[in-house]
């Protein structure tokens, strides 16, 4: 489905929503991935990042204890995750926290309600310019 | 150009920021925000150092490169060329140490920024001094000739009806003959790119208009300050009469002065708090020492900016002062500022035609995407093309959509008077806050929405709040508080009606809905459920409502409104603590979320907003009633089962149950299942008249054309629930 995309990379989904996480899965099956862990917040994430190879990480913004924001800042903290693709996905009308989020060092952000060819289409952009910069 | 910083390494971060900005594009996130924190820091810098031109030139570049983040920029590529222009002004400036002079470059600049709509004058504020703006465009001398004569036309008259007015106060037609000249003045200097005088004379209207509406009274220095406005108007109407022949070029004219002057005459100056003020909250100055300088400002001779004073007379450090004039700015753009685009008036057929038409690419576009020789032919390019239309497209339809959108705020503004004289009328104290003023909603829906909202608030405040002396027994304040509210969530336009008050009864609900016959002696119901009862046709009436909880007058009226419009309203309550109506409406009229449904052969489309939930029956929940139709069993709810086959005769109407599926609907607080054979999907779809000759088509609220070519029949529930009245079961 993809040339762009490495589809054997390990996805991690990050949100504190239940159904949200699935409904991310589920588009991201769609795309074609298969390998595909999930946390139910920033804490869980985090140690999952450290414990096994994470090829991208897909985050809510809104969560409690850790917001994605802070997620997304302990990531980078983190060595070796400078570069990790994080794409963050927030609501329809928060601007101050897209702009906030791709100040902190996020690899893209997408609007929630989205569909599986928007998301790609962020995943792809987010791998492209990482190949671009290799 | 006071240089209280290094500015070698402003070069060098100026040089930083050029690399930046070449490799930036506009769907690379991670080199936007890297962009964006330098920016910021740079800005900072400047700021610290009294750069304000710098200041205000980032602050632009700044909102652009924060568009593009957003993607609210379709034209990126001039975006990126803009925040080039911009970097390569500030590398000059850096260099000279002075600002380059007007030419090319600066023109380019300032024609990309209004071009992608971003004024200088909602991003810069009139206390940092100009930035060297020397020129606009000469395209039409006929033109400027001809605004020329007619603005001179226009403010000869003034000085003679400014001494009227002042010895004439009350009277309106006075005042608005004065403030007419400005208000057109400043409305074609927009259009010629004439930003002075547009700045200026938007200072002078403003103050005119607080004048005119009341909140602030003549004086004379106001007088003075409008007359000192027409001079300067008239000096730089004469500049530009200067440009046209030989100068070519418009000097530049320190209108802070006046600006300043205007400011603060101005009663309440919306949103942009005082220099002085922020200092001394900041902790900066003494209010003992900023009242002596003001009164030391209004002594002098010639007018000195505050900020400049309070520096010479040591009061205030630069650096404090800069940070301060950067706060202000900030604040005013979130204000009043920001708040007054460039506007062009259009007439509003137009726009809906505009939208009608965008619908119509809309579905070409996507039978086009669908078109099986496309298809087949899978070639990669076209692929992407086709996607890329589709992105370009659905952008256009929603800017044309949102050209019919109209701030709620004005509606909310008309809900002040009435709150304010109903809460006088019953003695009770009412503080009602508006929040969410900006959202938008269709303009078609403003007036419809109207109604309802008053006959809310109103209910709100007769029967929801309670007097002030209950309300102390309570334990609350005396003064009640009713909130009307405003945002957009997912494709709707909630608004919400609350208040602290005592909330609803659901003892005198139920009472009363069971001496109504509305439910059964021993029926259970939910919390939610009997809240819902409320909305029920013949509930109650005002009087009897008044004795028991105080709510319901004619809701269902105001529910058969919001239904009306594919809206939803919802009640909350808490008893003792008040209530919540909130009002889901769709973003716009003319498309409606949809469940497009497979019926036989044909397609149809459901309004989501009205699917409760759907099932798959099975053989044990369905059962005939002797003569009288058909129903299912929903967790032990019965429910009437009407067959969408026999209603539309369309396909083979004896499906069995079992394999289809039932969509339980609700109207007007009655349910009804749906048997359909599938659900195909959720689609927005743009609904189409199905012109005259189907007008009284029941059950049928319209056509669309769905994305493979086919039309879709838009099902109206209330006309579906009026018309399985009389469909006989075929038994």
């Amino acid at each position: 489905m993809s040339k762009v995309i490495d589809l054997t990379i390990k996805v991690l989904v990050v949100d504190d929503f239940a159904t949200m996480r699935k409904i991310i899965r589920n588009v991201l099956k769609q795309i074609g991935f298969e390998d595909i862990v999930e946390a139910e917040d920033g804490a869980a994430a985090l140690r999952i990042i450290k414990s096994e190879k994470v090829g991208l990480v897909v985050t809510d913004w809104n969560m409690p204890n850790m917001t994605g924001l802070e997620l997304l800042r302990a990531i980078r903290r983190s060595q070796g995750c400078a570069e990790m693709p994080v794409l963050m996905v927030t609501a329809e009308g928060l601007k101050e926290n897209v702009l906030e989020a791709v100040k902190a060092g996020v690899s893209n952000y997408v609007v929630k309600p989205f569909t599986a060819e928007v998301l790609q289409e962020k995943i792809e952009t987010i791998f492209k310019k990482l190949a671009a910069a290799d | 150009m006071s240089g209280s910083f290094d500015l070698q390494s402003v070069a060098a971060d100026l040089e930083r920021l050029a690399l930046k900005t070449v490799m930036l594009a506009e769907d690379d996130v991670p080199a936007l925000g890297a962009f964006l924190n330098e920016l910021e820091a740079l800005q900072e810098k400047l700021a610290a150092g009294q750069v304000p031109e710098g200041v205000s030139l980032l602050r632009q570049m700044g909102e652009v490169a924060n568009r593009l983040t957003l993607s609210e920029i379709a034209a990126a590529a001039q975006a990126l060329e803009l925040l080039e222009l911009g970097v390569r002004l500030l590398q000059q400036w850096a260099k000279h140490g002075g600002w380059p002079e007007a030419g090319e470059e600066w023109r380019a600049y300032r024609r990309i920024l209004a071009e992608l709509g971003i004024t200088a004058s909602a991003s810069e504020s009139g206390a940092a001094a100009a930035v060297a703006d020397g020129d606009f465009c000469i395209d039409d001398p006929e033109l400027l000739a001809n605004f020329l004569a007619e603005a001179h036309e226009h403010l000869e008259g003034i000085e003679t009806r400014l001494v009227h007015w002042e010895q004439n106060p009350g009277e309106l037609e006075a005042i608005n003959a004065i403030f007419r000249p400005f208000h057109t003045i400043k409305g074609v200097a927009g259009f010629l790119n004439l930003e002075q005088i547009q700045a200026l004379s938007h200072e002078v209207e403003s103050l005119l208009d607080e004048v005119r509406s009341g909140r602030l009274a003549v004086s004379t220095d106001l007088v003075d300050a409008v007359l000192a406005g027409v001079d300067l108007l008239r000096d730089l109407l004469e500049d530009v009469r200067g440009a046209m022949g030989e100068a070519q070029t418009l000097p530049v004219r320190d209108l802070a002065p006046l600006k300043e002057r205007l400011q603060t005459l101005r009663p309440d100056p919306a949103g942009r708090p005082r220099l002085g003020e922020i200092l001394v909250d900041q902790g900066v100055l003494n209010p003992e020492d900023l009242d002596a300088s003001l009164a030391a400002q209004k002594a002098l001779k010639v007018h000195q900016p505050l900020g400049e004073l309070l520096v010479q007379e040591g009061k205030a450090p630069p650096r404090a002062v800069a940070q301060a004039l950067v706060q202000q700015m900030s604040a005013a753009k979130t204000g009043e500022d920001a708040a007054a685009p460039a506007t062009v008036k259009v007439d509003l057929a137009k726009v809906d035609l505009l939208v009608d038409l965008m619908g119509e690419l809309v579905i070409i576009q996507s039978q086009v995407r669908q078109n099986p020789v496309l298809t087949a032919l899978a070639d990669q390019k076209l692929v992407r093309d086709l996607g890329q239309m589709a992105r370009i497209t659905s952008d256009l339809q929603r800017i044309s959509m949102s050209l019919r959108m109209v701030p709620i705020g004005a509606t909310f503004r008309r809900m002040l008077r009435l709150v304010r004289d109903l809460s006088q009328k019953v003695g009770k104290r009412v503080d009602l806050c508006l929040e969410g003023e900006d959202t938008e909603i269709d303009r078609n829906m403003v007036e419809t929405i109207y109604d309802p909202l008053v006959h809310l608030v109103r209910n709100a405040v007769d029967h929801g709040l309670e007097a002030p002396a209950a309300r102390q027994a309570a334990g609350k304040a005396a003064e009640g508080r009713l909130w009307l509210r405003a945002y957009q969530k997912g494709g709707s336009i909630i608004i919400e009606i609350e208040d602290d008050g005592r909330g609803l009864d659901p003892e005198a609900i139920l009472a009363r809905a069971r001496e109504r016959k509305l439910i059964g002696p021993q029926e259970y119901l939910s919390p939610a459920q009997i809240d819902a009862l409320l909305f029920e046709p013949g509930f109650s009436t005002a009087r009897e409502v008044t004795e028991i909880s105080g709510r319901g007058v004619g809701l269902d009226v105001v529910k058969q409104t919001i239904e009306a419009l594919r809206g939803k309203i919802e009640v909350a309550s808490r008893p003792g603590e008040g209530s919540r109506f909130t009002l889901r409406l769709p973003l716009t009229l003319a498309i409606i979320d949809g469940l497009v449904i497979r019926v036989g052969e044909e397609r149809y489309i459901l309004p989501a907003v009205g699917v409760k939930e759907t099932v798959r029956p099975g053989a044990e929940d369905y059962f005939t009633l002797g003569g009288k139709g058909e129903v299912i069993r929903v967790r032990e709810q019965i429910i009437p089962l009407l067959r969408l086959h026999r209603l539309f005769g369309a396909g083979n109407g004896e499906t069995a149950v079992s394999e289809a599926l039932a969509l339980v609907v609700e109207h007007e607080g009655r349910q009804q299942a749906l048997l359909v054979d599938e659900i195909l999907g959720k689609q927005e779809v743009v609904i189409k008249s199905l012109g005259p000759m189907f007008q009284n088509a029941d059950g049928l609220a319209g056509g669309t054309i769905l994305g493979d070519g086919r039309v879709g029949l838009i099902l109206d529930l209330a006309g579906i629930f009026s018309m399985k009245d009389f469909i006989q079961p075929h038994n």
